[in-house]
């Protein structure tokens, strides 16, 4: 009881309640911006904790980190240039919503989604960290693999009509995913002499180029354009049918987020991506997604802001900073002399709690600020294209450039951008480019690492009942996809019928 | 509605402007007449990023300006370093090299860079490091390791942070120390993609053993979920004790696998700036907030001259560069 006054006198600050509320606001803002990640604004954050009592500066980046997550969406659904990988997913149901004059319901599923989510993933770090820390620990390399194999059955659900097509695009996404350093050999793919080509493709230029650009020639090139036309108001809101009806997909998101959040090395992108093709899959709604569905706005966001408590559990239980942001995060604690882990739960009980408190106070800011914000964000929508389209245009390469500050990356922004026009143009669907540029190295790296750690005992694959629960799952989807496309089980069941 | 937007302007800019400058100071006559920018060569969060950042932090104390940290990751580094290798020699864009950029990936690979042909102005910080297992793996000491590879070559796996790491060389290093033939394939290496991943994999027994920064481990070493073997300080480190050094094991040639920070400017970077921060390092060193928070990341703060930085690191570079040539270990 007196480590939890004690937590309680950490938080119970001015200065505390301050930095959470600044932090998440800065988050917000940052994530919106096309080009600005969250780990860029937590790392740029990270120098003004210095001198902040130690509680105090862990929430300050840790509201940045959970508004940022937020922010992303903001973007993505408005001027369908996400503001971070994670909210890539929020595009594909978001940006049509917006073009039908509804940007503003969107933009409230998204907040009430990541809310709830946020809060799920919050409860889940202080309650069953223990557990999702060991589960973590569970996770390697050929565990990894099976859950990306089984992540690529998405494609198939989001390739529209025409699954060819779909598979085509995935090839293309997975062919970009590949230039760089070979993992293993350290040789040069794809990189043609060029510097800059080796570190890869950056993702953001790529979905950038992928999304907004395409809109914005395809915009140009139509000769029926008005000039100075106006898109219809976004003041359509969400009503509190349409948040129930979602509810399910928010929670199925939020677990599915808090999962993978609390594995070291997902990060919120695939868990979007994951939560948005079981919604599509088991809603009533499900073909209407990637149309402009308010549910699968609710299922991605629901599952990229699932991992923002959770990517906490490894960094707390572990001290394995799961991905960059949590990396700079424990930065912070290391700076202030305290070193994330079991160690920590036994010297500095009240710091944690204190940090527990916080967190779920920063879940309430995130509503708070966000509702806010939508009413300024959801006017975008009213700006006349005439100025809106230049503007988006400004922004996109603003933000290839912003995030690691290359000339290259417009350049590449611009050449997808091209190719992301030319698909549109011949309806090939963009989304299965996306999903297998951004699982392509995931699953690559972790097939060659499995194989190296079993000395190339394919074996390794099927070693345990997380490696069997994946290609269970695999084979279901794929026999649903299958199933979907060519009528296969009611040919099979018509089969032993012919024989009596 | 224009009140709304004016404010959400205004918001913007006081970021902008609270971001931009992390310090503010007077302004002199000469340099620096504006902010410096401090490459770093890898992503926000790792043992380069918070180099960077530290020294941003209290460099302007001295330098009478604002240092911004920038982050160029990608290829192992190179993309940062090359950038930096091409920028103006003004003296307001510097690079925090690494062990990786300056000694190991040179030794391995050709770059499109000379390491030595920066302007080096001054070692910042060794980073301890140290080779640990997972307690559950049956090695209790270097010793047990060493043998087990011995005697099974091939199957006993290690993680690094990617190819032309120091992790990668670090762990042939030990092996090739001991007198094990071919030691680049007496062992499996498994690349991760940063010291981060690799560090889990020792932690969760994926892989056999790991060599990386003591930082990195020392919170799973003191829980008591890693074993460390051996150390490449000349000396004990202080929070792990009872770790015995490199040079008590017999392997003194192992000590050069150390990870390092060095600030470094473009080639024939202008006198004025050079000399503007070799005096910064020099007060630097004395610098107690920069010491102290250096201590706590885990690093030991080791400010030289330019000269001996030179000496430094081009003994890091031939050592290195000898392993690879008699491992054959270049990539072509």
């Amino acid at each position: 009881m007196d480590i939890i006054q004690e937590a309680f006198l950490h938080v119970a600050t001015w200065q505390t309640i301050l930095a959470l509320f600044c932090g998440v606001a800065i988050g917000t803002i940052i994530g919106a911006i096309p080009g600005m990640t969250v780990s860029m604004g937590v790392a740029l954050t990270l120098p003004f904790t210095f001198t902040l009592d130690p509680v105090t500066g862990i929430l300050l980046l840790l509201g940045v980190y959970k508004g940022g997550i937020y922010g992303g969406s903001i973007t993505a659904i408005v001027i369908r240039a996400p503001g971070t990988p994670a909210a890539s997913c929020t595009v594909l149901d978001g940006f049509p919503m917006a073009q039908k004059g509804e940007a503003r319901k969107a933009l409230e599923m998204a907040l009430y989604a990541s809310c709830i989510a946020d809060f799920i993933s919050n409860l889940a770090l202080i309650f069953f960290a223990g557990f999702l820390a060991s589960l973590a620990l569970k996770f390697g390399a050929p565990e990894f693999f099976t859950l990306i194999v089984f992540s690529l059955t998405i494609i198939a659900g989001v390739s529209g009509d025409d699954l060819i097509k779909g598979l085509a695009s995935a090839m293309l996404g997975l062919i970009g995913a590949t230039v760089g350093l070979d993992l293993v050999y350290g040789t040069d793919r794809f990189v043609f002499g060029v510097y800059e080509l080796m570190g890869g493709l950056a993702f953001i230029p790529v979905l950038i180029g992928l999304f907004a650009l395409p809109e914005i020639i395809n915009h140009y090139t139509h000769k029926d354009r008005g000039v100075g036309d106006i898109n219809k108001i976004g003041s359509a809101r969400l009503s509190f049918a349409e948040l129930k009806g979602s509810l399910k997909s928010i929670l199925r998101g939020s677990v599915i987020g808090v999962v993978l959040g609390a594995i070291p090395g997902i990060g919120g992108a695939p868990a979007a991506f994951l939560s948005y093709s079981e919604a599509k899959r088991t809603s009533p709604n499900g073909k209407n997604f990637g149309k402009g569905e308010v549910e699968g706005v609710a299922a991605a966001e629901s599952g990229n802001n699932g991992v923002a408590g959770a990517t906490m559990i490894p960094l707390l239980a572990l001290g394995v900073p799961g991905d960059v942001i949590t990396a700079v995060i424990l930065g912070a604690f290391m700076v202030h002399g305290l070193r994330p882990g079991p160690i920590l739960f036994q010297q500095n009980l009240d710091i944690i709690y204190a940090l527990f408190m916080g967190i779920m106070m920063s879940s309430v800011f995130l509503f708070i600020i966000g509702k806010s914000s939508i009413r300024m964000f959801s006017r975008i929508a009213e700006i006349p294209n005439s100025i809106l389209y230049p503007a988006v245009l400004i922004l996109c390469v603003f933000g290839a450039y912003a995030i690691n500050n290359t000339i290259f990356d417009i350049l590449v922004m611009m050449a997808v951008g091209v190719l992301g026009f030319g698909m549109l143009k011949f309806g090939f669907p963009t989304a299965p480019f996306l999903i297998a540029f951004v699982l392509g190295p995931l699953l690559e790296d972790n097939f060659r690492q499995a194989l190296l750690i079993s000395q190339g005992d394919y074996g390794i694959f099927v070693r345990g009942p997380i490696c069997w629960f994946f290609w269970a799952l695999t084979v279901l989807s794929v026999v649903i996809v299958l199933n979907r496309s060519t009528g296969f089980l009611k040919f099979m069941k018509r089969q032993p019928k012919a024989g009596t | 509605m224009r009140g709304i937007k004016l404010k959400a302007t205004g918001w913007a800019l006081a970021l902008t402007a609270a971001f931009a400058v992390s310090s503010t100071a007077a302004v002199a006559d000469g340099y620096p007449k504006k902010p410096v920018t401090i490459v770093a060569p890898y992503g926000p969060g790792g043992a380069s990023d918070m180099a960077t950042r530290t020294l941003a932090a209290s460099a302007p104390n001295y330098l009478q300006q604002g240092v911004l940290s920038v982050n160029k990751a990608g290829a192992g580094g190179t993309i940062g370093s090359t950038f930096v290798y091409k920028a103006r020699p003004d003296g307001y864009t510097l690079l925090l090299a690494r062990v990786a950029t300056h000694a190991v990936s040179p030794a391995m690979k050709n770059l499109p860079y000379k390491p030595m042909e920066f302007t080096l102005l001054g070692l910042l910080e060794k980073n301890p490091f140290v080779c640990a297992t997972s307690i559950e793996k049956p090695y209790k000491s270097l010793k047990d390791l060493l043998d087990a590879i011995k005697a099974n070559p091939g199957k006993v796996t290690y993680s690094s942070a990617g190819v032309g790491t120091l992790l990668q060389v670090a762990g042939v290093m030990l092996i090739d120390e001991a007198g094990i033939p071919d030691a680049n394939k007496a062992a499996t290496h498994v690349p991760y993609k940063g010291g981060g991943p690799a560090a889990l994999a020792a932690l969760k027994g994926e892989v056999d053993f790991v060599c990386t920064n003591l930082s990195a481990l020392i919170g799973h070493i003191q829980a008591g979920k890693l074993r460390a073997l051996v150390t490449t300080m000349p000396e004990r480190v202080a929070s792990i004790p009872d770790v015995p050094t490199a040079r008590e094991l017999g392997y003194p040639g192992l000590e050069v696998a150390v990870g390092w920070s060095a600030l470094v400017g473009p080639p024939k970077m202008d006198e004025e700036a050079t000399k503007k921060w070799v005096d910064v390092l020099a007060k630097l060193k004395d610098d107690k907030s920069w010491n102290r928070m250096t201590h706590k990341l885990g690093s030991i703060p080791t400010i030289l001259s330019p000269e001996e930085t030179r000496e430094f690191i081009e003994h890091s570079y031939s050592k290195m560069n000898a392993l690879v040539e008699k491992l054959n270990m270049k990539i072509k």
